[in-house]
């Protein structure tokens, strides 16, 4: 056909199946693929002036898009990647120095490494949920009764001896459910070509599904490839199958798992044209549904002369829809193979048995008044496998392999393909990169291979724009960069950072909450949530406050060593803690009265310097301290300092002197009692304190502790850096974001850090961090009691509790 | 803590307002136009067994079972299939009812069916009605778009609020803090969990303005914002939930529920429209026991949707569209079943409505469509016209309000014939 204006919307329908195109249907209109076609066809055709000025137009805002700012974004850095792709690929942070490590890495070396994150249990669990999320085939149990118990029953002779109780019904229902993705992971994981997700003759089955599929026992869960012979061809009457007439299914990949045929039940009248609508969509990439958006006229639609055969309006689709449908034969309503009268057929028995004026034949396997089984203009030759024969002719289209990077993108990328109103520019730059994806998928076959191409494209790794004048809607990308992580993923990213799962049992992030935190049930709800809505945002801050206590208890429970999180702080490390030590003295009648000095460099403002919890008798005579330069504090006679400044407080009581008759000696009797001094420093540097005591028995210890009344920013004492180090250690786990000890960001953290401590000071200084009506959801496997697995005399692990749950519900934690 | 009092202590108001485009604190509960509830009769009903009534033609295939043994019946001007829980419902709300029959959606896909009746256009590409309408009001609502799963699609014009079904669950987000079955008991002290909130809100907002934020994150981070800013309404939505009477109706009941969630969404300030789905009418088998039951299902749900409206007093405000994908054909298939037929009905809803208790368009004795004069709206098979569901979705549009809103106007239904199915 010759190209003119005339025909271009000739030209341009033919793709769509219109026209009588020999190909049929291959692009839906509202694919991107159609969009563009249909703009070449334009650009060539078109000979209006305003059409033209139109198209030059649009080609010169495409050229400009892409010489000026087209590609004005920054590409992340190859640790972030590496991360991202860690955690949405296997559920784990990697460790910082392995981040570090692969930031060195060249490109080469890089994308090996991406590669070898491609295997192990989350890699596993990620090629199920991903391929999940658009097969939805994970809906079997919650309609076990109907699905299992009414569809398989009668044709499995295995069945009643497996599910003896509802409990056992539902856990094979669970297995049969997993058997597609099963299917999918084992093919991707050993490397096989990707196309044997199609045509693979074999399945996989687990413990209860091996029984049932009459393959050799399994003892272990784990899926193995095996046959299935376990279908009765002869319906068993209540499960009373008194006849041995197993038979082996066909296998075709996926395609035959019970799973997938039953997530789209046919009809008398549907005939498997929503399973050929499905397998278009989810192996080719072609929405056949979309491509029929179109009003279609009241004369084909009521023309009762078997229009999908004949009228053009309805030809358009059903020419590339029917034969593909015709190919799942042998498989019935349900799902189950030729579950017509004795493994006859799986024909409507309307169609077979009753209506008089049926073309019906005897021997038939499919509908005489519709297109033979068959893959667009090639017939299936074989009735009793044409399923198989499906699945070669499917992986060898071409489309096979965009289909493949479509079906994959929203669990790389995280988000839908671009829908066609998106910019024009886009939408190409997207279809360019899946063709492009494709290409080299068609080489290999090695899904793997695949993944890690798209892990390496712009698409994921864009970062931001190369500053703020840059028009985002100029770029060639609309995203790239982080994502909000989906409930499983949120799930993987607190266990892998902290080791903790709310609710372990039964995880409430993927249960209660999955559908309220945008998850996915394949049954009601179909579609992930991929913009936060309030609820949301409030399931993420129920998960951090949940959390943070449980995690930061565990962690200052355990060595340095062993913690994953608080690598840099103890207990006692709190901003403005000069000093913390247990002072112990000798008895008066044998060593005379002692002379304690602490000298600790201070800043300007309030300290304080605590002593308590006296073993025994603790007397002190005097007491001395000057600052940086020299000046006097305080000093004197401590009974008089008591009674006459505010500066000191204390529960005990005057003492008589060792040296003079006077009581001008102080005293504390016992572990209840504390004496407390603050004092202004003028001066910041160091603080020199001076006192002369004394006890009464030997080895009499007493806590003493000088903090910083108030801690500020400015704070530069030992304990102070180790709480900023640690909150830079927190930014850079929780939320990738590195920055050194003096960043705004860490300061505005270190505030809260203080803020939160002087709260839980002001609120009576509990001991621990277990107060009143606060929950905790530690519970120690080892007994050791409350009062020491939350002690918390220092208030820094309360503190650490709400950091930690301010950065558990920050944008940049629920992203990743 | 009430909404206005977080605002105080945070200063939220200052900062927010910072922000281009982002209007937060909109006072929600100053708002005072219409709440609007789509219903979603998802897979196509057989509106020839509810609002479009047919009985058997002698000598022509059999349409309706039940016809063999009952007349077509009347409420107020309104006929309908005594079939299912027709009866409660037609009796009871014919009042705030218009019908409207002989709707072509010129499809049998399900896809497109759901598409055009939904959101006006056949193809994909269009926000639903209820998300559009959400969007021109959702300023300080904090889940202005409840959506129950189904066929919606907001095409990013609003974010939709996805919620459960389960009580404990949705109640034990009111208060985060809170322990889910011991509220007294708490995660943070309350001074704490202050101190936290507003270091989240701190970052949020310095996230949302990051000016070279890429296209996707920008939105992503107005998103977050507007999600942990707004926040009031909860606790009235908790107290509601405890206090709500469901009457006859069944509030455990999984459509009901979203019923319920619907009404007090629109109550307690958080919400400002819902999207509500019902399946089970795809019946190309076993028609008359397996639609009975999805019809009754649905009727009782919106019976349940008013009895909370007017419970709680906001019913004077409510705005409902039951639609379809299609209808189902007027006569069995050899399963008892019926298959996709394109011509269908949709049903408007609304209290005290000039337009209310009236049937336009029409159909023939076999379900046919008949065309209307535009301006009568009566059958004019010379002169009229089909209703397509863009000239319905179009006349939605206007009495929401919204046709000629900046929102809307990128989503153009370009009508060649206009007409106004809301005249009184």
């Amino acid at each position: 056909m010759s190209l003119s204006e005339g025909n271009a919307q000739t030209i341009k329908d033919k793709a769509r199946g219109l026209n009588q195109h020999g190909g049929g249907s291959v692009l839906a209109v509202s694919s991107s693929e159609y969009i563009l076609w249909a703009a070449y066809i334009d650009s060539i055709t078109l000979n209006n002036p305003d059409s033209e000025t139109d198209n030059n137009q649009d080609q010169t805002d495409l050229e400009q898009a892409d010489l000026n700012q087209g590609n004005s974004y920054t590409i992340e850095s190859q640790a972030t990647t590496y991360r991202r792709a860690s955690l949405i690929l296997t559920g784990h942070i990697p460790t910082a120095s392995k981040l570090i490590e692969v930031d060195q890495l060249n490109i080469s070396d890089f994308n090996t490494a991406l590669k070898n994150l491609l295997q192990g249990d989350g890699f596993h669990e990620f090629i199920k949920t991903s391929a999940n999320d658009q097969l939805l085939v994970r809906r079997l149990v919650v309609n076990a009764y109907r699905e299992i118990g009414q569809g398989i029953e009668k044709h499995y002779s295995e069945y009643k001896s497996i599910a003896t109780n509802n409990d056992e019904r539902d856990e094979l229902a669970q297995e049969l459910e997993e058997e597609p993705l099963e299917l999918m992971a084992y093919v991707i994981e050993n490397d096989r070509p990707y196309s044997e997700i199609l045509t693979a003759n074999y399945t996989l089955a687990s413990i209860k599904s091996a029984r049932l599929f009459k393959a050799d026992e399994q003892t272990d869960p784990t899926f193995k490839p095996v046959q299935n012979v376990g279908q009765s061809l002869i319906m068993g009457r209540f499960t009373d199958f008194d006849v041995d007439s197993s038979t082996q299914i066909p296998h075709a990949g996926l395609l035959t798992s019970y799973a997938y045929l039953n997530k789209y039940p046919t009809t008398a009248t549907n005939r498997n044209r929503a399973r050929a609508s499905a397998t278009l969509k989810h192996f080719l990439g072609f929405d056949v549904e979309d491509s029929s958006a179109r009003e279609i006229s009241n004369d084909a639609l009521s023309d009762d002369e078997n229009p999908t055969m004949n009228n053009p309006a309805c030809t358009v689709c059903h020419a590339t829809l029917d034969p593909i449908a015709g190919a799942f034969q042998n498989f019935g309503g349900q799902g189950i193979f030729r579950d017509r009268r004795y493994g006859l057929d799986s024909l409507d028995a309307e169609y077979a048995e009753t209506d008089e004026d049926s073309p019906y034949q005897t021997g038939d396997t499919w509908y005489r008044d519709m297109r033979e089984p068959g893959f667009y203009n090639t017939v299936s030759q074989d009735n009793s496998n044409s399923l198989n024969w499906l699945a070669h002719q499917l992986v060898l289209d071409d489309r096979f392999a965009t289909g493949t990077v479509k079906f994959w993108w929203p669990a790389i990328f995280g988000e839908e393909l671009l829908s066609a109103s998106s910019q024009r520019h886009q939408l190409d730059a997207q279809t360019t990169l899946i063709e492009s994806l494709a290409t080299d998928f068609r080489e290999h076959l090695n899904l793997k291979t695949l993944l890690v191409n798209m892990l390496s494209s712009d698409y994921f790794r864009a970062h931001k724009k190369t500053g703020g004048e840059v028009d985002a809607t100029r770029l060639n990308i609309h995203g790239g960069g982080s994502r909000l992580l989906t409930p499983e993923q949120l799930q993987a990213k607190i266990k892998s950072l902290s080791g903790f799962i709310w609710n372990e049992d039964k995880p409430h992030l993927t249960n209660d909450y999955n559908i309220y935190y945008g998850g996915i049930d394949s049954n009601e709800v179909e579609q992930r949530s991929r913009s936060i809505s309030n609820v949301m945002a409030r399931v993420a801050e129920k998960s951090a406050l949940s959390s943070s206590c449980a995690i930061v208890a565990t962690e200052f429970n355990q060595v340095k060593a062993d913690r994953k999180l608080f690598t840099a702080v103890e207990r006692d490390h709190a901003p403005g803690n000069y000093h913390s030590d247990k002072l112990t003295l000798p008895a008066e009648n044998t060593s005379g009265m002692q002379t304690v000095n602490y000298n600790v460099k201070v800043t300007a403002g309030k300290v304080t310097i605590r002593m308590e919890k006296p073993s025994h008798k603790v007397f002190w005579q005097s007491l001395r301290i000057t600052d940086a330069k020299q000046n006097v504090i305080i000093e004197g006679e401590m009974a008089e300092l008591v009674s006459q400044t505010d500066w000191i407080t204390g529960s005990g009581d005057p003492a008589w002197s060792l040296t003079t008759d006077e009581k001008s000696a102080y005293y504390l009797c016992c572990s209840s009692r504390y004496l407390e001094i603050e004092i202004p420093v003028e001066h910041a540097g160091q603080l020199s304190i001076e006192m002369q005591m004394w006890a009464e028995n030997d080895n009499t210890s007493i806590d003493v502790t000088i903090n910083q009344t108030e801690a500020t920013t400015m704070l530069t004492d030992e304990s102070s850096l180790l709480v900023k180090q640690q909150l830079v250690v927190l930014f850079e786990r929780l939320l990738n974001e590195t920055y050194t000890i003096d960043n705004q960001e860490i300061s505005m953290a270190f505030n809260l850090f203080t803020q939160l401590r002087a709260a839980k000071i002001a609120r009576g200084a509990h001991s621990d961090m277990k107060e009143s009506n606060i929950d905790c959801l530690y519970y120690d496997t080892q007994g050791v009691p409350e009062a020491d697995w939350a002690q918390d005399t220092h208030h820094t692990l309360t503190a650490w509790r709400g950091v930690l749950a301010a950065l558990m519900m920050d944008p940049a934690f629920i992203s990743e | 803590m009430q909404r206005r009092d977080f605002l105080k202590y945070f200063g939220a108001a200052s900062l927010a307002s910072t922000l281009p485009g982002l209007k937060l604190w909109a006072a929600p509960q100053d708002f005072s136009g219409q709440f609007f509830v789509f219903v979603q009769a998802n897979a196509g009903w057989d509106v020839t067994s509810f609002c479009d009534p047919k009985v058997n033609i002698d000598g022509e295939k059999k349409i309706n079972n039940w016809a063999d043994s009952s007349a077509i019946k009347q409420a107020g001007n309104i006929a309908y299939a005594p079939f299912a829980n027709n009866s409660s419902f037609f009796e009871n709300l014919h009042d705030r009812m218009l019908v409207v029959n002989g709707i072509n959606s010129s499809t049998n896909s399900h896809t497109a069916g759901r598409d055009y009746n939904f959101s006006g256009n056949i193809a994909k590409g269009y926000p639903s009605l209820s998300a559009l309408y959400a969007s021109v009001h959702s300023d300080g609502f904090a889940m202005p778009c409840i959506v129950n799963g189904g066929h919606f699609r907001s095409e990013g014009v609003v974010t939709p609020t996805i919620i459960g079904k389960n009580d404990d669950t949705l109640t034990s987000l009111i208060n985060p803090n809170a322990r889910r079955y011991n509220h007294s008991s708490m995660s943070l002290p309350q001074d704490d969990y202050n101190l936290v909130k507003k270091f989240q809100l701190r970052r949020a907002q310095d996230k949302a303005s990051d000016d070279t934020l890429l296209s996707k994150q920008a939105k992503s981070q107005q998103e977050f914002l507007a999600a942990v800013s707004s926040s009031g309404g909860f606790e009235n939505f908790g107290q509601l939930l405890e206090s709500i009477d469901g009457g006859r109706f069944d509030l455990g009941n999984n459509f009901n529920k979203q019923a319920l969630y619907a009404i007090l969404g629109f109550k307690s300030g958080l919400s400002i429209a819902a999207d509500l789905n019902k399946g089970g009418f795809d019946t190309h088998s076993n028609h008359d026991i397996d639609h009975a039951q999805a019809l009754g299902g649905l009727t009782e749900g919106i019976e349940c949707l008013w009895f909370l409206a007017e419970q709680l007093g906001i019913a004077d405000r409510l705005t409902v569209m039951v639609a379809s994908d299609f209808s189902r054909t007027p006569q069995y298939n050899g399963k008892e079943g019926k298959d996709h037929w394109p011509i269908g009905s949709t049903v408007f809803m609304q209290k005290n409505a000039p337009w209310a208790n009236k049937v336009v368009g029409a159909t023939d004795a076999q379900h046919n469509v008949l065309k209307v004069n535009p301006t009568t709206l009566q059958p004019d098979q010379e002169s009229g016209i089909e209703i397509t569901p863009k000239h319905v979705m179009h006349c939605a549009r206007q009495l929401l309000g919204i046709e000629q809103h900046t929102n809307t106007l990128p989503f153009g239904l370009d009508i060649e014939t206009n007409m106004d199915i809301f005249q009184a």
